[in-house]
């Protein structure tokens, strides 16, 4: 594959970060104007009375009472009517529901705690601690260009 | 999505049996989308909340490694890191990682929230939801041993094959 060749490396990559770039942006400009149902029933509450609405893997910020906790995505807060029995702060839950517009809640119809989550997030830091020790037994830099060892 | 460990392991362990180079090019496509996508939005999005001065919508441009087109780019960026020689047996491999990578997640059951697999041609989302989003979790320490094993059985096997080539060819000199 000659577009792979030192010749044409600087312009392969140039192209391939421009491509890049221009995928960023154009996904950035689509989740802007294109939030999940909840984001955008908070921004049209009317509109979106009633409609159906999910929120996957959320994390529970704050439990309000028996029936009502509180979610975040980002700096945004997303507010849950939903037994609370079974829910602790820290967990990550998914909840599927209606959105009712006079308070902006999620009136939970099922809820679920993704109870194996932070031993999901252990085995992320176990992976990405053996890619850090296993990069230098695998390559070197020669050239500056990234070597195979053996 | 499965967990990176399973991830991991779904590039090493074949990586075993098969052999050859290039192992470290496979494993790293098979964790690139989380790797270079969830990472460094989990990171924004936490800066965010903390006070950082930063936009909204920042964690969103990283979302597009976590997608085929995306991350097909990002493997040719990362091939051309590597010696002429064998960037285009890397970059292989790496497309090669990331393929098996959105081949685990689809498998996963996100509440009719899939991936978007199609961009920047559709923003429709697919999953086939055929397992739990944490089902890989309880699975993940014994496919880490069974992937163990095979590179302890393979590293015995690489051994001996090199050290009975050093033996013939002595023989032969001989």
């Amino acid at each position: 594959m000659s577009w792979l060749s030192d010749r044409h490396r600087g312009k392969v990559a140039l192209a391939a970060g421009a491509v890049l770039l221009a995928l960023m942006a154009g996904w950035t400009r689509h989740a802007v104007n294109n939030p999940d149902p909840y984001w955008a029933a908070i921004d049209a509450p009317a509109a979106w009375d009633g409609a159906p609405v999910v929120l996957t893997l959320m994390p529970v910020v704050e439990i309000v009472d028996e029936r009502h906790w509180v979610s975040r995505k980002g700096a945004d807060l997303a507010l849950v009517e939903g037994d609370t029995t079974d829910l602790r702060v820290g967990d990550d839950v998914s909840v599927g529901g209606r959105f009712r517009a006079a308070d902006s809640h999620v009136v939970a119809e099922w809820q679920e705690v993704a109870a194996l989550r932070p031993g999901k997030r252990r085995l992320g830091l176990a992976a990405m601690g053996f890619l850090l020790v296993a990069l230098p037994f695998w390559y070197t830099i020669r050239g500056g260009r990234v070597v195979e060892r053996g | 999505m499965a967990d990176p460990l399973t991830h991991l392991c779904t590039a090493l362990l074949p990586k075993a049996l098969i052999g050859g180079r290039h192992t470290g090019a496979f494993a790293i496509g098979a964790v690139l989308p989380d790797l270079l996508s969830r990472v460094p939005s989990m990171l924004v999005e936490r800066a965010i909340v903390a006070g950082a001065p930063l936009p909204a919508w920042s964690p969103h441009p990283f979302s597009v490694i976590h997608q085929p087109v995306g991350a097909a780019v990002t493997c040719v960026l990362l091939a051309c890191l590597f010696r002429e020689e064998d960037r285009r047996a890397v970059l292989g491999w790496l497309l090669g990682g990331a393929a098996l990578h959105f081949a685990a997640d689809v498998l996963q059951f996100h509440h009719g929230v899939g991936y978007h697999l199609w961009y920047p041609v559709s923003t429709a989302r697919f999953e086939l939801g055929w397992i739990g989003s944490e089902s890989t979790v309880p699975l993940a320490p014994w496919l880490a041993a069974l992937t163990a094993v095979a590179w302890g059985v393979r590293w015995a096997w690489d051994r001996r094959r090199s050290v009975d080539e050093v033996r013939r060819s002595s023989a032969e000199q001989r």
